[in-house]
Order: structure tokens, then sequence, then C-alpha cells
């Protein structure tokens, strides 16, 4: 615990002198634990005979066991349906699958009422529409939604996934359950909105904070991207992904 | 400027959290126009919350259809924003008589899986909003008694959740709005982690376990662990 204590101390007497807050890169060892763990996350995935099993470590990994978890279960509902998974695709950056959960959510409770026949008819035309719906949400933000095959999909959340978790690592303290993470702030341009943020492997949007400007909220250490919302504002997307730590701020300039 | 020395009045978290409430919720099926503001408590997850509710409601009073209630003490709204996206594409007229509505109805099947509390309820919209406003009211009590000035820098209050299996993930749900995808840490048993002031549920999911909530309702503050004593 006192470890913990010292780590966000010494976290935060950085953040306030204006220093790097990184304290040191990624070693080799982090690099390695966070290939280990990817492989051991992403050991069967899709397949619908994943067997992973969590375990006590010294980072935080409830909210990726989370995701892998829901990532593994949209590639079990794509191979049935479809074979192509939605990306995120901006130049000079590895495309980022976007999450499925509104089709999916649909697709489990139709499973469970035994009317999975019904999904099955209406897959192609909603699966239509729902893209149609998200390509206009992310064009608004200038970036670009592509259809990915079944094996490329799950090479780009491994990618994704590895230098997440390589930041994580590295800003690893003993006993990290005693952690709230890292404090951070987002700035706006606008003034009134609610900030939202998604891990840079896998495109799920949670909310950070508001009003603008700034918000400030906890986050646990990892590659983030981050958006905004507000009354008269539609949900943009910032295009920076920002590893936290070092950084302790990020700066939306198209909201 | 010092205030030392000035008698501060007693603080009314009751009365606040109505306020706060009354405006969240203002218009709610209508045109709202609420603008968020600072506070000394967390608002955020909250707003987010309303405005799901908001737009799920106005789906239900469009299609006539009754609004997903878990039955506990008292009906509790559930927070079906996963098929959300559905309802602005045009799915109903896509589906054909008579199951038009059955799949809708099924929230409840579903919903009975993640917990021991029987049925869901279709209620009125009206009837929705009132029981929303009622838990938010206790939520937000529960929230403005744990406030402290300059929150924008407090985690919120650490917390433990004890389970009897082990190896599960814990979930939590805010207890006005029941939504069961919020990751609260792994593996237990315990986990320990921040969580925001206010008035929760928890449930839990592992290997051989699909997930499972406890119907009991917690206030944090003051608690500052959970027993799930059937999970």
């Amino acid at each position: 615990m006192f470890r913990a204590m010292w780590c966000r101390v010494r976290y935060f007497i950085k953040a306030l002198l204006g220093l790097n807050t990184e304290g040191r890169g990624p070693t080799r060892d982090d690099i390695d634990e966070a290939k280990l763990l990817t492989d051991g996350l992403l050991l069967n995935v899709g397949t619908g005979e994943r067997q992973y099993v969590s375990k006590k470590l010294d980072i935080y990994l409830a909210d990726v066991e989370a995701s892998v978890d829901s990532f593994d279960f949209q590639l079990q509902f794509v191979r049935r349906y479809d074979e192509r998974f939605p990306c995120l695709v901006q130049s000079e950056a590895a495309p980022i699958p976007v999450t499925l959960e509104k089709l999916t959510g649909l697709f489990w409770i139709l499973r469970e009422a035994r009317m999975e026949y019904e999904f099955g008819n209406l897959y192609s035309n909603l699966q239509r529409s729902w893209l149609e719906a998200i390509v206009r949400l992310y064009e608004h933000s200038g970036v670009r939604i592509q259809l990915f095959k079944y094996a490329e999909v799950i090479d780009h959340f491994r990618y994704g996934l590895e230098r997440f978790l390589v930041t994580r690592f590295s800003a690893r303290c003993s006993d990290i359950s005693e952690s709230p993470g890292l404090f951070f702030h987002v700035y706006t341009r606008s003034h009134g909105l609610r900030v939202h943020y998604s891990p840079s492997f896998f495109i799920e949007w949670r909310v950070l904070g508001s009003p603008t400007s700034p918000v400030g909220g906890w986050i646990q250490p990892g590659l983030y991207r981050f958006a905004a919302e507000g009354p008269h504002c539609r949900f943009t997307i910032d295009a920076a992904s920002y590893e936290i730590p070092p950084r302790t701020e990020a700066h939306l300039f198209n909201v | 400027m010092s205030t030392r020395g000035r008698v501060q009045p007693p603080m009314d978290h009751v009365g606040d959290a109505k306020a706060l409430a009354d405006r969240l919720l203002k218009n709610i099926d209508g045109k709202r126009d609420y603008v968020s503001q600072s506070l000394d408590i967390y608002t955020a997850d909250v707003e987010a919350a309303v405005d799901r509710f908001d737009a799920q409601t106005k789906f239900c009073n469009q299609f006539k259809i009754g609004f997903p209630c878990i039955l506990l003490s008292e009906p509790i709204p559930v927070d079906w924003s996963n098929l959300f996206a559905f309802f602005g594409l045009d799915i109903l007229s896509k589906l054909k008589p008579p199951q038009k509505y059955d799949w809708f109805n099924q929230v409840g099947s579903s919903l009975a899986l993640v917990g021991n509390w029987g049925t869901v309820t279709h209620i009125s919209s009206a009837d929705a909003i009132s029981y929303f406003r009622t838990g938010l009211v206790r939520f937000l009590t529960v929230r403005f008694s744990a406030r402290q000035s300059n929150i924008s820098t407090n985690p919120g209050l650490q917390f433990r959740v004890i389970t009897q299996g082990i190896g599960l993930r814990v979930h939590w749900s805010p207890a006005y709005f029941f939504n069961p995808q919020n990751v609260f840490g792994s593996p237990t048993s315990p986990v320990d982690a921040w969580i925001q002031p206010g008035k929760y549920m928890f449930g839990a999911v592992g290997p051989n376990l699909s997930l499972q909530f406890d119907p009991a309702m917690f206030d944090i503050p003051p608690l500052t662990q959970a027993t799930l004593v059937s999970i």
C-alpha cells in the first residue's frame, strides 16, 4: 500500500512540476510480459473455446479482460454471419476494431429467446443500416470505417492490445488495486461538453467527465482515444492516441 | 478568501439531490434543455445515464411499448442502450408479426439470467420516469452526502467486494438504472477498487459462471465493502 501511495505522490509531483511522469520507458520485461499476457488473453479467441483464467497481477486488468470477452463473443458472432469486422482506419496508424455490441446485444437476446432465426433473416439489412450509422458518426470526425476479415481483425486487435499493455506494465506499481489510476486532464475549445474515452485497441466509449473545459478524471495507464459531445456539439472523436503516462493531459482541437 | 469564523449553513443533501434530479429530468421525454455545470460532486456518469434513459423513454412512447423494469422492492428501469442503436434504424418494421414485439419482451427473460429476482415487467413510460426519479434522488443523496470541495481531483471511494467464488470479475450497476456492464475489478475474492459515491448493486462473472447480480443495494458511503452471499 505504501508503494502504491508513493507511486501516486511521485506522479502528482512530477505532473505539478511539468516533468515527464513516465519515470522510465518500457523495459524489456514490460514488452515481454505484455506479449505473454496478450497471448494468454487471446488464446482461442473467437472459437468459443477460450479458457482464460483471471489471475492477480501488478497491473489493473479487469477492464481489459472485459474488452477481450466482448471481442471474443463478437468474433464468434461475425464468424457465424459475415466474416467481416469493422475497424477505424486512419493514415499512419494501425486499424482499430470497433465494438459490435449494439449488434451482438440484440443477437444475444434473440438467441436466449430461441428466436435466432429472426436475427439471421434480418442480419443483412441490419448490418448495412448499422454500418451506415457508424460510418456517418465517424466520418464527421474525419476517420474512416473499413471492414476486415476475421483473421486480420484479430491481428489488429492483438497489435493494439500489446502496445496498450506495454504502456500499462511500464507504469506498474506493486499492489495496483490500491491505485485509482492516474489523474488526467482533457481540454476542449468549447465549454459544457462531456468527454468520453476508449482504449486504443478496441473502440468502446466510456465517460470520463463533464463539463469542459478542462475536465479531470482518473484513468488506468494505457493508450487511449478521446471524444466529446454536448448540447450543440455532435459526438466528435479526436484523431490522436494518448499514452498515459507520460501524458497528463489531452487537447481536443476539433471540439 | 478565508471562511474561518464564518458559520456555514448545514448542507441539505436531500434538497440538493432533488434539485439536481429535477434539473436533469426537466422536460424528459420532451425537449430537454439541461446544461452541465461544475458541482462539488461528480455528475458525468449520471448525466450520461439520464441521456440514455431519455432516448429510451422517447422510443417506448413512440412505439407504445412498455419500459422494462426489474422488480425488487420497487421497479428499477433497465438500461437497454445496447439495443438502442437499432431503434433509430427502423428495426421494428423489419420484424414480422406476431413476433414484432416478442423479442423486446424477451429483454425480460435475458435479464432474469443475471439475477435471482424472477421476472422483468414492462411499465408505462410515465411510471418508469417516476421510479427513475425516485431512485435517482436516493442515489444523488448518497453522493451529495459524501461531497468534498474540488471533487474533480477525487477518484471516489475505495470499496471492497467479496464473493463466495474465486477467480471472478466483479461488475456494478447504479441502483436507479440497471446496467450490468460496468467493470469493477478482478479476480475475486476480494476485489478492491475505486467507485464514486452513490447507491449501487454488484454482480460477478467467471469462466464457469454467467453474469449474476446480487439483489442487495449498497450505500457508498457509509459502506466500505459488499459481500455477495450467493455468488
